[in-house]
């Protein structure tokens, strides 16, 4: 019992590394577009940034809106959009 | 002796080609791709950038049937980026960055970051490649020449520094490295260290097919969104160089040559004190208005020369003094173009048919109304073993009128350590030699012995 766990784990070891090598595997070199990586970089890194600002902004939006809602009535009614 | 006629045409840039005859630059653009950069030329902050000398100025010549033709100024003295010591590499690098972030408010951006649109005036780069300003797509936050900008400027300053590989060997990479070039050379500490794992190890790990890559380019972004991620993708960059360039500068070597003009055991204080004085009186005597240092070391007498208000150029084969020489006249605001240059090895000329970039002498004949040439001569005689006559007549083919020669006696401690021995064979090289050969070419106008056995000369062209 014990021997055959061990082997089933010395199996999935190997299966995890084959999988491992897999996902590493680098197409042959004349397949490649030696600038893409330098592009998906900035791409990478432009999405990334792009999710942030919008992210950002929709806090701030947020943040402006209930902090506009939290006005007392006083203010409110003191500010010229509430006197329209 | 008269200016040497160059043409030269340069013509990668499907928008429009450059042409160099004589003294007149000429470029042809075909409207139809270039008519955001023809209307961005006429706008207030180009014309800002001209008065500032980071943009070159640009005349309209002609237009018709979808072709306009251009007249730009010529350079005085152009130079190439495998010329350039890194000072001037990370000042070229820094504009590019800067010009492209000022395109950005008018909704323009650079679509190309090569060091070779860049020329020098004196340690000022401008930006002579005017095609590259072109319109940009809102809605992108992608620079396109974001990975030529590391090709080309940040990679060899990265393996400069890093590997020390040299940036002469620009001369054979147009388009500079790619990170696979440099990933082998570098241990896996560096490799996951920045810059190099945003410059090589990343980009490596995520290349992938060219159709790929091309989708990859597509990206679209709400504007306000798309312009700050780019702004943010240049400030990366900007990031990347500043990162290589304290590396460089904490890293900064002396060589045997960047501080020869203090410990030079073999002048006394009193001979280089006479030596300055000789040089001013000499360039008060010519006053030249270009001035071409031959050896210039780390720029003594170049400063001598630009402050008397010469154009100067000043090359000399040893990094580090001529980065020394750089960033003194930078610091100085004084007009001096350092060089990388070996006048017994000159540049030469490269790219396509070998007439896209010009060789060095060819750039330099006729050009300078003053050639310097102080604790050279040995150098070329005894280790380059060029012939006396040979150096007197390249000094001739290179100054219109004007020649400043120190003449190195054979009794000379620097002429000793040269012989290697070989004093049977260079029995016949004494002063008289060189004023024999000197007068073939020249007019003897001042001559003047220094305490140490060297000789000054004022010469002056028949």
């Amino acid at each position: 019992m014990h021997i055959a766990r061990r082997t089933t784990l010395v199996a999935l070891a190997f299966v995890e590394l084959a999988v491992l090598l897999a996902a590493f595997a680098k197409p042959a070199y004349g397949y490649v577009d030696p600038g893409s990586g330098l592009l998906a970089v900035q791409v990478g890194g432009s999405m990334l940034a792009g999710a942030l600002f919008v992210l950002r902004s929709k806090i701030r939006r947020l943040f402006r809106i209930s902090s506009h809602d939290e006005k007392p009535d006083s203010e409110k009614s003191a500010s010229p959009e509430a006197s329209e | 002796m008269a200016a040497a006629e160059l043409t030269l045409e340069t013509f990668r840039d499907p928008a429009g080609s450059v042409r160099i005859v004589g003294d007149r630059v000429l470029r042809e653009v075909r409207t139809e791709f270039a008519e955001p950069a023809l209307q961005f030329l006429q706008s207030p902050t180009a014309q800002q950038w001209v008065s500032d000398g980071t943009l070159i100025e640009t005349r309209f010549l002609s237009q018709q049937d979808g072709a306009c033709t251009l007249e730009h100024p010529r350079v005085f003295f152009p130079s190439y980026p495998w010329e350039w010591t890194p000072s001037a590499w990370i000042a070229a690098a820094d504009l590019t960055l800067d010009l492209c972030e000022g395109l950005l408010q008018h909704d323009l951006i650079l679509k190309d970051a090569t060091p070779l649109n860049m020329l020098f005036r004196g340690t000022r780069p401008v930006l002579v490649d005017v095609l590259s300003i072109e319109r940009r797509d809102p809605e992108s936050p992608l620079w396109l020449a974001y990975g030529q900008f590391v090709r080309t400027f940040l990679l060899p300053l990265a393996a400069y520094q890093a590997l020390g590989w040299p940036l002469t060997a620009a001369i054979q990479k147009r388009d500079g490295y790619e990170p696979a070039d440099l990933a082998p050379h570098l241990s896996r500490w560096q490799r996951w260290r920045e810059p190099f794992r945003s410059l090589i190890t990343l980009p490596l790990m995520l290349e992938t097919s060219g159709k790929k890559s091309a989708q990859n380019t597509k990206v679209k972004q709400d504007p306000a969104a798309a312009i700050t991620v780019l702004r943010r993708n240049l400030s990366s960059l900007r990031k990347h160089l500043r990162h290589i360039e304290q590396a460089l500068s904490s890293g900064r070597h002396a060589s045997r040559w960047s501080s020869y003009a203090q410990s030079a055991d073999h002048y006394a204080a009193e001979d280089q004190k006479q030596k300055r004085r000789f040089v001013r009186d000499a360039l008060a005597a010519a006053v030249p208005r270009t001035v071409l240092d031959l050896g210039a070391n780390s720029g003594v007498y170049s400063r001598i020369a630009a402050e008397s208000g010469a154009e100067v150029v000043a090359w000399d084969t040893d990094l580090p003094a001529t980065e020394q020489n750089w960033l003194q006249a930078r610091k100085g605001n004084l007009n001096i173009a350092t060089l990388i240059a070996n006048p017994a090895r000159p540049t030469p000329a490269v790219g396509w048919r070998n007439a896209e970039s010009l060789a060095l002498l060819d750039r330099s004949r006729g050009r300078f109304d003053c050639v310097m040439m102080l604790g050279l001569i040995h150098h070329l005689l005894l280790a380059e073993q060029i012939p006396l006559p040979e150096v007197i007549a390249l000094v001739r083919e290179i100054t219109t009128s004007w020649a400043i020669v120190e003449w190195v006696p054979a009794r000379d401690p620097r002429f000793v350590d040269l012989l290697r021995g070989r004093d049977a064979l260079y029995a016949h090289l004494d002063e008289a030699a060189f004023t024999q050969a000197a007068t073939s070419h020249f007019t003897v106008v001042l001559r003047e012995a220094l305490p140490n056995g060297r000789v000054l000369f004022l010469l002056q062209a028949r």
